[in-house]
């Protein structure tokens, strides 16, 4: 059974760094509505003060190293990149933009006037072909785990990714509890993001890339526009300071 | 857990291999390459005592029967069942003659 893939049709901008666009192609791109434009509110030397739980290399952690052409490449699909999978009915009400400069991964919508948002690392989204909007699958884990998206690290969603794809090709609705039985979370202490291994005797599933490197300093900010909310409930959207797991 | 996840966790365990997680989201969108990464893999891993049988399922996917087969026998039990089985048949043909 072959599963199409069809190309993006996401309201885009670019926050506050000026060139990253979304494609022109009026079948490939919405205008995104006002509501959906994020109002910065704090100053780029509030956040160590808005955040005092967060340590220095969180807040440190903007996404300032995306190239101009970055979230076009995203949703036009490029020839070098050809993992562009930005695919749902709801990619009309779903917006995926640049972070203003300076904001860190780490904030909440204090930061926008209330306006809900997730930070998704662009790394998922070009390897590992994460589409949004997330499924129910990805919620339920990011509920259970009590992680924001952008708190796992690549490989852990490396994981996500191919138990999500084994569970379709199966004909199995993928489960968080069978998810959890075969994988495990590890605690992340200095290290802030989450991992997650494969329990001793279970393993199923090999490492994405032994050493997945250039990931960090590139993330977009997802929002939804008014119509449609429920696109970004059901998980945590901002950083939970101070994640631990007991082991079962 | 519920039955249908009991039966995904027996399926996946029953896999008996490592899969890449890269080759497979690699080939998310490719049915046939997925199919026959995933389904003949653990054929060249035969020799694990523990591999299973998944090559029968990817030959006949929306067989049950074949899919319980492939989850509940090793490659070893059905080459050993199936040389039972034309054993058995041999024997009842020179029996006959």
């Amino acid at each position: 059974m072959a599963r199409t893939k069809t190309t993006a049709r996401l309201a885009s901008s670019s926050g506050a760094q000026p060139s990253a666009s979304a494609p022109s192609s009026p079948s490939t791109s919405a205008t995104p509505s006002a509501s959906t434009q994020p109002r910065v509110t704090l100053a780029p030397q509030d956040y160590a003060q808005a955040y005092k739980w967060a340590p220095l290399h969180l807040l440190t952690e903007t996404s300032s190293q995306l190239p101009a052409d970055h979230l076009a490449t995203l949703l036009k699909g490029a020839e070098d990149e050809p993992s562009c999978a930005i695919d749902r009915e709801d990619d009309r009400n779903l917006g995926v933009r640049i972070p203003p400069q300076g904001m860190p991964i780490c904030v909440d919508d204090r930061a926008t006037n209330g306006m809900p948002f997730t930070f998704i690392y662009s790394a998922i989204f070009k390897r590992l072909r994460l589409r949004l909007p997330l499924t129910f699958f990805v919620k339920e884990l990011l509920t259970e785990l009590n992680v924001a998206p952008c708190q796992l690290h690549s490989n852990a969603w490396g994981f996500i990714r191919a138990f999500e794809i084994l569970c379709n090709h199966f004909g199995h609705p993928p489960s968080t509890d069978v998810f959890l039985y075969f994988f495990e979370a590890k605690n992340p202490g200095d290290r802030s993001w989450v991992s997650l291994n494969g329990v001793t005797g279970r393993v199923i599933l090999g490492l994405y890339q032994q050493s997945f490197k250039d990931w960090k300093g590139r993330f977009y900010m997802i929002t939804s526009n008014r119509h449609s909310p429920s696109l970004l409930e059901g998980f945590p959207l901002y950083w939970v300071p101070k994640v631990e797991f007991r082991k079962p | 857990m519920a039955p249908y996840e009991r039966e995904l966790c027996g399926l996946l365990s029953g896999l008996g291999a490592k899969f890449g997680s890269s080759t497979i989201i690699k080939h998310e969108f490719d049915a046939e390459k997925l199919e026959r990464y995933i389904g003949l893999f653990p054929l060249f891993l035969f020799y694990l005592p523990l591999s299973r049988a998944r090559a029968f399922h990817s030959l006949f996917p929306h067989m049950p029967l074949m899919h319980t087969l492939a989850n509940y026998l090793s490659m070893f039990e059905l080459l050993a069942f199936l040389s039972l089985g034309m054993l058995t048949l041999r024997y009842v043909e020179l029996m006959q003659i």
